[in-house]
């Protein structure tokens, strides 16, 4: 839990623009607030520009125009080393590929940015028991990723996703490499994250059945907001449905 | 787990990428290793037959000339204007007399010598034992009844069979020249050999002269008069009576040894030199000349194993109008007896630095190919929060772990290869543990080519869009 009062992560109107002969919208004045503690899934058919959003909330790609601000801080007054720095410090990413470093054990790999942000051993071993512990895979903590199964390697990069309490986990179809028991798995993992720890959580999924977990779900198509649902605060209550309208700033 | 050993640990678990690296690694720093001894020098018995029968390891003459590759000045075919006398040019390049030589336009060309100037610029060259001018003239040598042959008188000095390059072991009948022959009239004269080595082998012959020998035969040999600008002149030649005390055999790829009979010549170099001490021949060329003309300078290096470097010291000591070889070069060059006319000597510098590229393009290329294959690690380790600084630090702890394993490996293997030839050069075990520690300094500092390039791929890597990578999934 962040002390950070207003929202904690903000993006406005953010536009991302491929050069292409007529140029291509990836994105077009997106407007997305998530509060701290929130679960927020982003949904929309393949090319929507799901995935777009999420990097740049995540930083590791820019958008053409708009600003993103994580805890106050703009990322666009931010070099690719500050941002880096940021995610070290206040972003998890989970990816579809699991992303696990292949030459490091599981515990290695959830270990691995503690020990970047220079945690004692002390607490970096209580924060791994428990992190295994919590996704499951305390019998797996010395094989390496290729010895794991998909869904337990996804496992590991949620727990590496959440080793430093981030303040915000980005997931990126965290379930689209695995079958449908296994997502639910893993989508149960994130709500139980978010319950118990009030972890907030940005997830971008093309499956609208995972819509239920979230406290907010963004709708994108052809790379705008097409739909904006709030729900009110627990998972699966349906609350406030925008549409584009106000969801999206006209250009 | 901070980034050097994420590196270690990467570089340890991939056994076959990192293999790849340290044999890539391995064999340019063995190719650096051998490079360096290479170039230096020839074998301690390379050409050793007529290194000794000519006494010296380096030839010098006024022509033909060294024609360098980076030489801008127009060049000219010219006839070679020499006598077989003069020099040993006509027996180590058989095509002069047929075909000329390449030279320079404002080169001089061939002719007589100022052996004093000459001597005391050769003899300040590093690695240079001994500089002698080849005292050489036309004879006729008395073979029968108003019968002559045609023969070189030749003066030599002759200081015991442990000079360097003496040629004591090529006399097989008699006994050689000594020091108590001096001012003597005894001579040493060339043994016809009885077989004409294996079928096929080369046999060089210059002059097809016998003079027969026997001990203690006394020889009357003529010599010409000089004429101004000609030839010298055989109309009214000075006579001189020899006495024949030992016949000499110049066995071609026949050494000294413990088992010389072993070693079968493959050839001969019948050469028709009357050889008399330095003394004796000053004094019976003072009859007709108050100095002989000297065509060529003979050079004795302190050590074979350097030769090469020599001879390069001594081209720039002596500019491009005189001609300098080593012996071990030209035999090598003119084995097939095909001879030359063109050769191009700073093509083993270049050579040398071809080689030391080779190697560095090795060293780049497995550099490249470590790291090019971790671009979505590189990737990952961004967007896990890795900044430009730790991924150069990856990139180069990599680099560095490998490229040292290496080194170490390829070092060892080189100093091991040089050590296994050293018998056969004049390099002591000394020397090569001395050339061994020079050789390690300079492997270690060679670390700093592959960290170099391994910085240039490095900073490449950091800045390679993670975003970019992860969507190639």
């Amino acid at each position: 839990m962040s002390d950070w009062l207003g929202p904690i992560l903000h993006c406005h109107e953010i536009t991302k623009l491929y050069p292409v002969a007529d140029g291509l919208f990836a994105l077009k004045n997106v407007e997305l607030e998530v509060e701290e503690g929130q679960f927020v899934v982003i949904t929309g058919p393949s090319g929507s520009g799901k995935t777009t959003l999420l990097n740049i909330l995540g930083g590791i790609d820019r958008p053409t125009h708009g600003e993103v601000i994580l805890k106050g801080r703009k990322y666009s007054r931010m070099s690719e080393d500050d941002l880096a720095l940021l995610r070290r410090r206040d972003l998890g990413m989970v990816f579809q590929f699991f992303n696990l470093i292949p030459e490091l054990t599981a515990a290695e790999n959830i270990g691995f940015p503690m020990r970047l942000l220079g945690w004692e051993e002390r607490a970096v071993i209580d924060r791994l028991t428990y992190l295994m512990e919590a996704v499951g895979i305390s019998g797996r903590a010395d094989h390496y990723p290729m010895e794991l199964s998909g869904g337990e390697q996804q496992r590991v990069a949620i727990a590496r996703a959440l080793a430093v309490k981030p303040a915000v986990v980005l997931a990126d179809e965290p379930t689209g490499n695995l079958d449908s028991a296994r997502s639910r798995e893993i989508m149960e993992l994130f709500a139980k994250f978010n319950r118990e720890e009030r972890q907030t959580f940005v997830v971008v999924t093309h499956e609208r059945g995972f819509e239920e977990y979230a406290d907010l779900v963004l709708r994108l198509s052809d790379g705008r907001v097409a739909e904006r649902v709030v729900k009110n605060g627990q998972h699966g209550a349906e609350g406030k449905t925008e549409r584009p309208s106000c969801a999206v700033t006209p250009s | 787990m901070d980034f050097i050993r994420l590196a270690v640990r990467d570089v340890r678990r991939n056994g076959s990428r990192t293999g790849l690296a340290i044999a890539a690694t391995a064999l340019a720093t063995v190719i650096l290793v051998l490079s360096r001894l290479v170039p230096q020098g020839y074998m301690k018995y390379l050409a050793y037959a007529e290194r000794s029968f000519a006494d010296a390891d380096i030839l010098v003459w006024s022509a033909p000339q060294h024609v360098y590759s980076k030489d801008t000045s127009p060049l000219e075919w010219r006839d070679w204007s020499g006598e077989e006398w003069q020099s040993f040019a006509g027996y180590f390049l058989p095509e002069l007399k047929s075909k000329g030589y390449v030279s320079p336009v404002d080169a001089p060309g061939w002719g007589p010598l100022d052996a004093g100037r000459l001597s005391s610029i050769i003899s300040q060259v590093e690695g240079v034992e001994e500089v002698l001018p080849y005292l050489a003239f036309p004879c006729k040598v008395r073979v029968g009844d108003g019968e002559y042959v045609d023969a070189i008188l030749r003066g030599r000095e002759f200081r015991g069979p442990d000079r360097p390059l003496a040629m004591d072991w090529q006399v097989k009948r008699g006994r050689p020249l000594g020091p108590q022959d001096e001012r003597s009239p005894n001579a040493l004269v060339p043994l016809e050999p009885e077989e004409e080595g294996p079928p096929g082998a080369v046999v060089p012959l210059i002059a097809d002269v016998i003079i027969p020998y026997a001990p203690h035969l006394e020889m009357e040999i003529l010599l010409p008069r000089p004429q101004a600008g000609t030839a010298p002149s055989w109309d009214n030649p000075v006579s001189a009576n020899l006495r024949q005390v030992g016949a000499y055999k110049v066995e071609l790829g026949v050494v000294p040894g413990e088992f010389p009979d072993e070693i079968r010549p493959t050839g001969y170099w019948k050469r028709p030199e009357v050889i008399v001490s330095r003394t004796t021949f000053l004094d019976l060329v003072s009859g007709v000349l108050p100095e002989p003309p000297v065509y060529q300078m003979l050079v004795k290096v302190v050590r074979h194993s350097d030769t090469k470097v020599i001879v390069e010291r001594l081209r720039q000591a002596l500019g491009p109008d005189y001609g300098v070889y080593a012996i071990a070069e030209l035999v090598s060059t003119s084995g097939d007896m095909s001879g030359i006319s063109l050769i191009v000597p700073d093509m083993s510098s270049l050579m040398r630095w071809m080689t030391i590229t080779m190697a560095g393009g090795i060293v780049a290329a497995s550099v490249y190919v470590l790291l090019a294959l971790q671009t979505r690690k590189i990737g990952l380790l961004r967007a896990i929060g890795a900044t430009s600084k730790d991924i150069i630090l990856y990139a180069l702890s990599a680099v560095a772990y490998t490229t040292l394993a290496g080194i170490a490996i390829g070092f060892v293997l080189g100093k091991i290869i040089t050590l296994t030839v050293i018998a056969a050069t004049d390099f002591t075990f000394f020397e090569w543990l001395k050339m061994a520690g020079y050789d390690a300094l300079l492997s270690l500092s060679g670390i700093a080519i592959p960290l170099t390039l391994g910085l240039a791929v490095a900073i490449w890597a950091s800045r390679i869009p993670c975003a970019e990578v992860l969507r190639r999934e």
